[in-house]
This record gives C-alpha cells, sequence and structure tokens, in this order.
C-alpha cells in the first residue's frame, strides 16, 4: 500500500513542527519571519545565468585557494553532504557557524553527564516544568500552547518560569497562551547562586544558607515532582558563567533522580544548524569544523576559541551557506561568496553581486529538518525552484574534478 | 558479461561443490551456473585457491541513528593505536565492514520518530546493503492500548503499520515496559511485574508480540532485548522471556548481557550454561551473543533504566541518558572492559561460552552488539578464540584468575570448524532475516562474496579480505570517501496491515502525545529514493505461519 508524504507543514524557525500555515497565522515568531522576509524585494532576484556564473566563480576561487572554507550556517541534509563532498575534494575544511549556545550543552555533557528528555515526554509525562530564562517563551510563543497544556491540564501547578524579567504588558499580538503557575523573577547574576542555594538544600546539606519564599516554594515544589525538566533557550546561555550555571541544573537533575525522574531540555530553535552539525558528525565524526588532510577527517583545536574575524586570517577562500531559513541575520563573515535562500536575511554590507539565492526550506525546497531538541526528524514537502545549494556544491566539485557542471549526485562521494 | 573466478575455494555448505577448488561465475550481480560454452567468459579472475566465502552479515550493529551520534559526540578524540574510535563515522563504518569481507549489516534499534535519521545514516554508509528493526514495546499509546484489552487484529495492524512506516525489516522490543516504567519512576520491571502505570507486564508483551509477528508474517522473530539486563542473576529473567514466547519464534539479543547468575565471586557468575541448554532444547529459540573485548568503547542503548544504574562506571566519565518522544529512552555511556577485572572477565568467558556451548551454528550468531561489547573489527580476533582451542586457553590465562578459574573454557575444547563459521556469519543470519538472495555462493544469489588468503591464524585470515564483491562489483577500498561503491540498498519488510484500523485506535492517542498526525511518521518509498537517497528492497514474507517454527536447519 503506498505511504502518502506527510502533509503536517513544518516551521523551521522556532523548531517547534507546528500545524500551523499560511501569513496571518497565530504565531508572533512567523509573522515576524514573513514581514522580514517581505523586505527583500530590494535585493535581484534570482536568474539561472548568474548561478552558472557564480558556479564558475566559486570554482575558480577554490582551485586557486590553499586553505578553502566551506560555512555552513544553517543547512538541511543534502547542502551538508555536497559540502563534505566539495571539501573532501578540495582537502579543504568545513564549518557549522557555531553558537557557543550550542555548544555549551555538549560541554556540560562531557564533563558531567546529561539526563535529557525530549518535547513529546514533557507533554506526556511532566508534573513538573521549570523554564529558565527570558528567551525561550519570545522564541518560541507556542510553546506553552503546543506542549506546556497537556501538563497543565493535569497538574495545574505543573509550569513555573524564572526570568529576570517580569512578562510584559503588551500581549496583543500573541495567541492564547496557558501563563506559568508561578513567576519568579530575579536578577539575572543571583541565578547561579540561587540555584547553588537549592542545590544544598536538594543535597540535605547539614547547614544550607538560607532560601527566600520563591525559593522555599520551589524547594517544595521540585521535591514533590514525580517528572520535573529544566527548559530553556539555548542561544540565552552562552559565556562560561551561564555554562556554570547549567552545570548547576546538571546537579539538580541528578540529586532528584536519585528518587524522581528530573532531566533537562535545551531547545535550539535553529534547527538548520543543528541538521548541520548532526550531519557533518556522522559524515566526518567531527561535530563543528572538520578538515580533510587527504587521509582523514581533523580538527584543529584553535578553532575551538575563533572568533568572526579569525577565519579569514587562516582561510584564504570562505563560501558561505545558508539553505534554511532562520530568523538569526546572517554573521558578519567576510566570505567570497554567498548561498542564501530566497528569503534569507541579508547583512547590509554583502555585495549582491556574489549572493547566490537558493529556493528555501519550509517554503519551495524539500530538505530533512531535525527539531533543536534532537527529538524526531520531520521531513519538509514542497516543490524544488531553480538551483539548490547541493547542485550548486556538486556542480562546483564537478568543476573541480574537470567534469562539466551537473546537478546532485546521488550520494555524498562519487564513484570514481 | 560473464565473469569467472577460477581456483576458489568454496566455503558454503550450501553450495553443491561446498569444499571443492572450482570456478563461480557471476553474471548481472548475481552467481550463475557454468556457461555451456567457454567462450561466453569475458573476465577471469584467478582466486589462486583463496577462500571464497558469501559477504558476511551483521544481524546486530549500532551504525547509524540517533544514539550512534551521540556516541560520536561523546567520544571524539582522534583515534590512536591504543585507543581507536569507539564509534567511527559513516563512511568508515562501511569501509571498515567491507574491508573483513561483510557486505550487509543491520542496526538493531530504530525508533519511529527517529527512524528518518537512522535511515540517512545508513545511507550514507558505503558498500553495505543495510536495514533496521523498530524498536516497540515502551510507547505509552501501545502500553495504555494493551493494558486495556488490546485485541490481536489491532495490535497486529499497529505492528505493521510501524514496520511499514518506518521503512524497517524487523521487530524488536528492548526491555518490554521497562523504559517506560522509568519515566513514571518505577525502577524495575521483572519479567511478571506490572508496570505501574499501565498494568502489564514483560511477559504478557513478549507472548503478544511474538504471536502477532508470526500472524503478520515477518520472516525475523521477535528480537528481544531482555529485562534486568547487566543485573546480576539476569539469566533467570532472560529464561522467562524466552518461555514467554510460548513456542513462537524467539530471537535474544546480545544474549552475553542476559547470562549472569547470581551466585560467585562478587555476587556474580556464569548462566551461560542454563541458557545454552535451554537454547538447545528449544528449536524455536536464536540468539546473537554481544561479545565482550576488552579496551575502550562507548555503550548505547534505548534501555535508559539499565544505562541509568551503568553511568557510575562510565570511562571516561561523561555519559547522557535521555527519554525519547514516548517510545523509549537513550543512554550513552562510555565503557573501558579491563581484563583484570572479575566482571568484565566473566563477561567476556560468558560470550565465549555461550558460542562454544550452543550445538547448531543455525541459531546462534557472533555479535560484539558494536559498540557496547567492542568494535566489529574485533571478529577476527574472535573467530581466532572459537577456532582456535590453544590460543583461547592463552588468552584465558591473562584475565583476572577467579573468572579464569570458573569459567567451563577450562573444559570446553570444541573449536569451531570454517564451515560452522561460514554458518554463523552468513547462511545463518541470512536465513533468520528471510534474505533468501544471498549468504551463499548458489546460483541465483546475490554476488557479494569475500575472498580471504588462509593466513598462519584464522585472525590474520578474516582481518583484511583479498577482495570483496557487491552485488557482482568489485569493491576497491581505498582513503576515506574515495573509494568504488557498489549500489546498495536498505532492506525491508512490507507487512500487511490494516490501515483504517491503525488510525481509528491510534492516531488521537499518537498525536496527543507526539503533538504532530500520525502520518508525519510515515516514510514514503519516494523519499527514500529521493532525499535519503537509499533504494528499498522488500525482503521476504513467510506466507501463512503455521504455529512453530523454529529456526532450524537449512531447509
Amino acid at each position: 500500500m503506498p505511504m502518502p508524504h506527510p502533509v503536517a507543514s513544518h516551521c523551521c524557525l522556532c523548531g517547534l513542527m507546528c500545524p500551523l500555515n499560511g501569513v496571518g497565522s497565530a504565531c508572533p515568531c512567523r509573522n515576524r519571519w514573513l514581514t522580514e522576509a517581505g523586505k527583500a524585494d530590494a535585493v535581484p532576484a534570482y536568474s539561472s545565468r548568474a548561478a552558472a556564473l557564480s558556479v564558475a566563480r566559486v570554482s575558480q576561487l577554490f582551485r586557486t585557494a590553499r586553505q578553502p572554507l566551506v560555512w555552513l550556517d544553517a543547512a538541511d541534509v543534502q547542502s551538508v553532504r555536497a559540502a563534505v563532498h566539495l571539501a573532501h575534494r578540495l582537502r579543504g575544511t568545513v564549518h557549522i557557524g557555531q553558537s557557543t549556545g550550542g555548544a555549551l550543552p555538549q560541554r556540560v555533557l562531557g564533563r558531567q553527564g546529561w539526563l535529557g528528555t525530549s518535547l513529546a515526554e514533557v507533554a506526556t509525562h511532566a508534573d513538573l516544568i521549570l523554564t529558565l530564562g527570558d528567551d525561550i517563551l519570545s522564541e518560541a510563543p507556542l510553546l506553552p500552547s503546543r506542549f506546556f497544556q497537556p501538563a497543565i491540564d493535569r497538574q495545574p501547578q505543573a509550569w513555573w518560569h524564572i526570568s529576570q524579567r517580569p512578562p510584559t504588558a503588551s500581549r496583543e499580538q500573541e495567541p492564547p497562551s496557558p501563563s506559568p503557575s508561578k513567576r519568579l523573577c530575579w536578577p539575572r547574576k543571583e541565578w547561579y547562586q540561587r540555584l547553588t542555594n537549592l542545590l544544598w538544600h536538594l543535597r540535605d546539606a547539614p547547614q544550607p544558607p538560607p532560601l527566600d519564599a520563591g525559593q522555599e516554594a520551589l524547594l517544595g515544589r521540585m521535591r514533590q515532582a514525580r517528572y520535573a525538566v529544566w527548559l530553556w533557550d539555548s542561544e540565552e546561555f552562552c559565556d562560561a558563567i551561564d555554562e556554570l550555571l547549567i552545570r548547576r541544573l546538571q546537579d539538580m537533575a541528578q540529586v532528584l533522580s536519585g528518587n524522581a525522574r528530573c532531566s533537562l531540555l535545551s531547545l535550539d530553535a535553529n534547527v538548520g544548524r543543528v541538521t548541520a552539525e548532526e550531519t557533518l558528525r556522522w559524515l566526518t565524526g567531527l561535530s563543528t569544523t572538520a578538515t580533510f588532510d587527504g587521509r582523514q577527517w581533523t580538527a584543529r583545536e584553535h578553532w575551538e576559541h575563533y572568533q568572526l574575524d579569525d577565519w579569514p586570517s587562516e582561510f584564504d577562500a570562505i563560501l558561505f551557506v545558508r539553505t534554511v531559513p532562520t530568523l538569526r541575520p546572517v554573521p558578519h563573515l567576510q566570505a567570497d561568496h554567498w548561498l542564501l535562500p530566497e528569503d534569507g536575511f541579508l547583512a547590509a554590507d554583502v555585495d549582491p553581486q556574489t549572493v547566490l539565492r537558493v529556493a528555501a526550506t519550509g517554503q519551495s525546497c524539500s530538505g530533512q529538518l531535525m527539531r533543536g531538541d534532537r527529538g524526531a526528524m520531520l521531513l519538509c514537502h514542497a516543490e524544488n525552484q531553480g538551483i539548490s545549494a547541493e547542485s550548486f556544491l556538486f556542480a562546483v566539485s564537478g568543476n573541480l574534478a574537470g567534469q562539466p557542471p551537473r546537478a546532485a549526485a546521488q550520494s555524498v562521494v562519487e564513484k570514481s | 558479461m560473464l565473469l569467472e573466478l577460477c581456483n576458489a575455494t568454496i566455503v558454503d555448505p550450501l553450495h553443491s561443490r561446498h569444499g571443492q577448488c572450482d570456478s563461480l561465475f557471476v553474471r548481472d550481480g548475481r552467481f550463475v551456473a557454468p556457461p555451456r560454452e567457454r567462450a561466453e567468459v569475458a573476465q577471469q579472475v584467478d582466486v589462486q585457491g583463496d577462500l571464497v566465502l558469501a559477504g558476511g552479515i551483521d544481524i546486530h550493529t549500532h551504525i547509524g541513528g540517533g544514539k550512534v551520534n551521540l556516541a560520536r559526540l561523546l567520544m571524539p578524540a582522534p583515534p590512536t593505536a591504543d585507543s581507536p574510535r569507539a564509534v567511527w563515522p559513516t563512511v568508515q563504518t562501511g569501509e571498515r565492514y567491507s574491508q573483513m569481507g561483510y557486505t550487509a549489516c543491520f542496526e538493531p534499534a530504530m525508533l519511529l520518530s527517529t527512524a528518518r535519521h537512522t535511515h540517512l545514516e545508513l545511507a550514507d554508509t558505503p558498500h553495505l546493503d543495510t536495514g533496521a528493526y523498530i524498536v516497540v514495546g515502551n510507547e505509552d499509546w501501545l502500553l495504555h492500548a494493551l493494558g486495556t484489552g488490546l485485541e490481536d487484529a489491532a495490535l497486529d495492524a499497529y505492528i505493521g503499520w510501524t514496520v511499514a512506516a518506518s521503512q524497517a525489516l524487523a521487530v524488536k522490543v528492548v526491555n518490554a515496559g521497562g523504559i517506560s516504567a522509568f519515566k513514571y519512576n518505577q525502577r524495575a520491571l521483572d519479567v511478571d511485574q506490572r508496570h505501574a502505570q499501565f498494568g502489564v507486564t514483560p511477559r504478557e508483551m513478549i507472548g503478544r508480540l511474538s504471536a502477532s509477528i508470526e500472524r503478520l508474517g515477518l520472516a525475523h522473530p521477535l528480537h528481544v532485548h531482555a529485562s534486568n539486563l547487566g543485573v546480576p542473576g539476569n539469566v533467570d529473567a532472560a529464561l522467562a522471556t524466552l518461555a514467554a514466547a510460548d513456542g513462537h519464534r524467539i530471537h535474544l539479543t546480545h544474549a552475553q548481557f542476559n547470562s549472569y547468575s547470581a551466585i560467585g565471586p562478587y555476587g556474580m557468575g556464569s548462566g551461560a550454561e542454563r541458557l545454552a541448554a535451554y537454547v538447545n532444547a528449544h528449536s524455536n529459540v536464536t540468539l546473537d551473543i554481544g561479545q565482550i573485548v576488552f579496551g575502550q568503547t562507548v555503550t548505547i542503548s534505548a534501555d535508559t533504566v539499565a544505562q541509568f544504574s551503568h553511568r557510575r562506571h562510565a570511562h571516561p566519565a561523561r555519559w547522557v541518558v535521555s527519554d525519547s518522544e514516548c517510545q523509549a529512552g537513550c543512554g550513552v555511556v562510555p565503557m573501558r572492559y579491563q581484563d583484570k577485572q572479575y566482571v568484565h572477565s566473566l563477561q567476556w568467558t560468558i560470550g565465549l561460552e555461550l558460542m562454544l556451548l550452543i550445538e547448531d551454528p543455525w541459531r546462534v550468531f557472533l555479535t560484539t552488539d558494536y559498540p557496547n561489547g567492542g568494535p566489529f573489527t574485533s571478529y577476527p580476533h574472535l573467530l581466532r578464540l572459537l577456532m582456535d582451542h590453544s590460543f583461547r586457553q592463552s588468552m584465558l590465562e591473562t584475565i583476572h584468575p577467579q573468572a579464569a578459574k570458573n569459567s567451563l573454557l577450562q573444559e570446553l575444547t570444541r573449536e569451531l570448524t570454517l564451515d560452522e563459521v561460514a554458518i554463523m556469519t552468513r547462511a545463518a543470519p541470512a536465513k533468520i532475516l528471510g534474505l533468501t538472495d544471498r549468504g551463499t555462493l548458489s546460483d541465483g544469489a546475490l554476488a557479494d562474496l569475500a575472498i580471504y588468503h588462509a593466513a598462519d591464524n584464522w585472525q590474520t585470515t578474516f582481518s583484511q579480505a583479498r577482495r570483496v564483491m557487491k552485488s557482482g562489483q568489485w569493491i576497491e577500498h581505498g582513503e576515506a570517501g574515495t573509494c568504488g561503491r557498489a549500489e546498495c540498498h536498505t532492506l525491508r519488510a512490507a507487512p500487511e496491515f490494516d490501515r483504517q484500523l491503525v488510525h481509528r485506535k491510534f492516531s488521537a492517542p499518537i498525536e496527543q502525545a507526539l503533538r504532530m498526525p500520525m502520518n508525519c511518521l510515515e516514510i514514503g518509498s519516494q523519499e527514500m529514493q529521493d532525499l535519503i537517497r537509499r533504494p528499498l528492497v522488500d525482503g521476504p514474507r513467510i506466507v501463512a505461519a503455521t504455529g512453530q517454527r523454529g529456526a532450524g536447519n537449512a531447509d
């Protein structure tokens, strides 16, 4: 019996796979994106002649480069496969433009372990949801109605929110949404100490530090919970202090997991970056940056500390590739050439002559996307329009191999 | 084009000229009968008396999917000679298997929600036909339905749907009900213990699922990761699990991890003899070993209960234990098996005991449950242990002395023959998966083969095949990503099922749990072809199963 294609539309902006679609849908995140996308009219439209010229230009650029770099900002699986293929042929490097927020859970995981969960588990099993930070609700505005409501229906006191700012006064444009049963407003600089104090109490330390009323209430609630989850937006927690904070959450989860269940969930709305990272890892064994030395894929330690300005000093040819729309602005990278979705955002100083626009996932390109919590994958079906980034990259590879420009190959590595 | 392999020492108990030095003929990707006219032969390759076996088949190896990728995240250090990489990228996985002469491998733990990820990784694994087993038995919606009197027809429809939707080849259950119970803070679920929330027992689930698989006509039996993995005394759970199948075919996976008695030094001993005796007496039972290999590796499993417990032993001290989409869990815990440590030494002896005590080579399969027990590249070493008694005895002297002293390996003098190895690693895996077109060099079979030069020991012989052919094409092994590739496929079962019944019973609870329509989980053939980039091939179906059907001997 033939299997039908999945029919739920997908929004790749927050990673929640909502069933909403179209302009005017009740999602402020999506409306914001559509409004911004409308501003792209001033940029020259894509043409097939421009694509051929761009392929030739990039091929020439890489042919003469000593240290070529393919910078993947947010990409679908096919683009990453093609980029890895290109870097392999070039003896070059692939880098996933990584925020430190996305890397932070990996660092904590690598040092002390990680008790995790996924959004469906939160909806089905959680009796205590602890959201931390100001961005999680603005970056994923439908998170409470989509995933917290079932928990709230089971347990009205299920959702507690810790932030440094009180809720905004104006909510006319936001869809109806459940509210936290309890809000704790703590100055950001106090979070680490307050969480540490809670941890002392959870560990039944002999002389724990005093707690205020809010902390006492939170402590009591955590001790009652059978399945507690800490959630935050990954982009909001980036630096070394934030890392200590997340480690405190992991410490608390470990203590609570002695008698109940407690997990952490860092939501990464940049599904294109998560996709790129996962794909790079299974292809090369490396998550963020991989260079092919002719024998194997490796990474150089100093790249972990690189800022945007450092990359052009090491790499003499940079191709920037974004194939999945995201609300994040294009970084101010000194790239030589840019591949962007048709509705991608451009930095003001990017020369339109070097930009090749490709069909965007979510509107006119099919691709594989991974949800930001790595909980699931969803295929987005749509028609291909024009040349895809994958085809572009394989065309460049073909040029470098002395072959005529061609469409996308069946797999990352061609049969020689 | 007709290819002739001359002077091939044919090692294939299913072949009419098994054991003889003769020619094999390949045309259009298949073995064919000798031609009437010699002139038809377009190309001759003189194998010079080397051993020719069918391509190896690994029925249980974790090579693709979210857990595997998490393991790569946890173990990213560049490999060294002393510390080889615990989990390879996909290209190197395919390369290394192929170099050993393997041509088909199967990922044993795929979840509905992350099936696409699994298939993507398998598609990027070269030189191997692949497939995956869908994990059931811990879904909230299934457990609720079973606990409220789900009828057989609906169960069959659901199982058929999960296999079809995920493009799976077989069905696996991991710690039936136990992973789910842990989400309700129930820390153990023995075979006859009731799930605190849903009221079902693992015994009930195993019985119903194994029967359902037979009714659906799926070739591979229910593939079972038993309860209480790693717990001293768990051989009782393994035996109870096998009995729960009530005579239906059942496959116990990585049996070594479920073969512990509670009697012995440090409260732990070998239950291999009891388990092997049961297997020998029950023709409906098959198992794969899950042999451990000393050294650094990483354990990955959907069994969060076991992994949550094992995280204390993580080496290095980093790990992940996570619940997954109301279907199962995911635990990744690095492990270093040490030959001077009693429990690790005991585990090592148990795996070998099982391999040597089980009499029927058609019902026991060599695996390390890669990477849980160790790297698959250790198979040649393990084969030498099994085929060379004196080598085995010399290795026994290097492990923890109490484990060595108490082990049955002290008395077991059996050496597996080359015929038995060919069965265990080729013909039997093909049979147990229902892959009638491979695992043999006989006419009509897929031309997957490996040529080995007989060295002075079996480890050297099997470490590197001289040449490997996949679907009639020679594989040229080279630097990562540039080797010549044969076209490979994803093998799937395609059971018939009542779609309307599945939707009536399960679409609402699945959508309630996952917050997306049920059909989002369905992977179509076109999607496999165009986006995942791996064409599908249907595995066979056993038609009109009539009760017990053991794996038994070759038909």
